[in-house]
């Protein structure tokens, strides 16, 4: 008697199935496509790996017959291009290491110093210029105000280091909140090439550089003594006169 | 052959018993298709947990890596270390020697003391306020590298959080799908023999017998 009955679905976990074969030859070829991405492959690797890949591609059209292998590879895939992905971005922010903060912060300084020595050379020079034509350049009066002048420069410079800190310091927030964005992408598209891209492009955008502002006159404050000293005597008008006349008449003044 | 039974009861005892014997493999084999599928729903839950167990692992590794920066000793380190870097940026910008005053070689020399003593004093000041500076500067600078150290924690702990929602997004589907390969057809004995029981009652109740 023939009872018949619907053949038996195909199944791709079954002893050495397809979802087995398929899970070995993926992890073969991640660890040869991970030695390659380090440069520390064997030579043939490349034609190796994309021989692999033909390979893995073959199974799962073999194994996408049973759901569940389609379901179970597609997951999986998606987490390696993540995990590939994340280690592109990683190796897209290596150049931001300490040696480029630090140059950073240097090259603030280096345009903020020149200046701060300019102004401190024209100031010191105006005040001993100002000081001798007092005749008290040589004096304690002199020496207060050359150390004023001192201590001014020296604020200037220790502010300007300090900034440049801060300066530092948030460009390389900046850079960290960028990789975290990109860390973001990459999780949700989870194509290593799109994310790849995206990597170095943010990277360069991040090392465009910033304008700084200009430092300002630092010591206006101490000059302005001097200098309304100065523009009082070039300002300086006749020397009154009284208007009545010393002669005779009625507005003869009294002796 | 006489047993001392009517045919009719023997019939109706008969049926009985295969009608029981049926239902009882009906049953068996019910029992076990249930076992089967739940087996089957088990073993697939069991890996997905086992995949979420070790990124769980791995994220914890991340948090007590993490968590080990912020104990006294760690914190303490790391708040001299910034202090003593942003001291030795600000410091370093200060000139090394004091300024000098253009005094003539006829100044007194009670002058000429007092005025390189007075700019060695502002030097000195400078580098105290520096030192100060950099000594406040390094608090929020300790809070700043703290800061950057829970980002890094958190892009791992959320790649790990990703992959795991993943593999239980997919669970339902693979707990369905390894559900119906689980499935099997069951026998049609235990269905027959029931049938054939029931007849033979019914037909003993009939009068056939």
């Amino acid at each position: 008697m023939c009872f018949g009955g619907a053949p038996e679905p195909y199944s791709a976990y079954g002893k050495n199935g397809a979802i087995t074969q398929w899970r070995s030859v993926f992890e073969q070829a991640n660890a040869l496509e991970d030695q390659i991405r380090a440069g520390n492959a064997p030579e043939g690797a490349q034609a190796q790996l994309e021989a692999l890949r033909a390979k893995q591609q073959q199974l799962r059209d073999q194994g996408n017959k049973d759901p569940s292998f389609g379901v179970e590879t597609r997951e999986e895939i998606r987490q390696r291009d993540v995990g590939v992905g994340r280690e592109n971005i990683d190796k897209a922010f290596t150049q931001f290491n300490p040696d480029f903060f630090n140059n950073f912060r240097d090259t603030r300084l280096s345009f903020y110093n020149p200046e701060i020595d300019r102004q401190f050379g024209d100031a010191k020079g105006k005040l001993v210029a100002a000081l001798a034509g007092r005749g008290t350049l040589e004096s304690s009066v002199g020496n207060r105000t050359i150390s004023d002048v001192t201590r001014q420069r020296d604020e200037a410079k220790t502010n300007v280091a300090n900034e440049s800190q801060d300066a530092a310091n948030q460009l390389k927030g900046q850079v960290e909140n960028s990789k975290s964005d990109l860390y973001s992408l990459n999780e949700i598209s989870a194509d290593p090439q799109s994310v790849n891209a995206r990597a170095l492009g943010s990277a360069s955008a991040i090392v465009a550089p910033q304008t700084f502002s200009p430092i300002g006159d630092i010591f206006a404050s101490a000059l302005q003594p001097f200098t309304n000293y100065q523009n009082a005597r070039n300002q300086r008008g006749p020397v009154y006169r009284s208007t009545v006349p010393s002669g005779s008449g009625s507005g003869a003044v009294v002796r | 052959m006489c047993t001392g039974i009517e045919p009719a009861l023997l019939s109706a005892l008969a049926g009985g018993v295969l009608s029981g014997a049926g239902t009882m493999i009906s049953q068996n084999q019910a029992e076990q298709q249930a076992q089967a599928q739940a087996d089957a729903r088990n073993k697939v839950l069991q890996a997905t947990l086992t995949k979420n167990d070790a990124l769980s692992e791995k994220s914890r590794a991340l948090f007590d890596e993490r968590a080990e920066k912020v104990q006294p000793e760690k914190v303490q380190q790391q708040q001299q270390e910034a202090t003593e870097e942003r001291t030795g940026v600000i410091e370093g910008n200060l000139d090394a020697s004091p300024a000098e005053i253009p005094l003539s070689g006829s100044a007194p020399a009670v002058v000429k003391a007092e005025a390189a003593k007075g700019l060695s004093d502002t030097l000195a000041a400078s580098r105290e306020r520096a030192q100060a500076l950099g000594k406040l500067g390094g608090f929020g600078d300790l809070f700043f590298r703290q800061g950057l150290d829970n980002l890094d924690a958190s892009r791992g702990i959320n790649l790990n959080n990703n992959f795991a929602s993943g593999n239980l997004a997919v669970l339902p589907h693979l707990q369905d799908f390894a559900e119906a390969r689980a499935t099997k057809p069951i026998s049609p004995i235990g269905g027959i023999l029931t049938g054939l029981g029931n007849s033979l009652g019914s037909a003993g109740g009939s009068g056939y017998f």
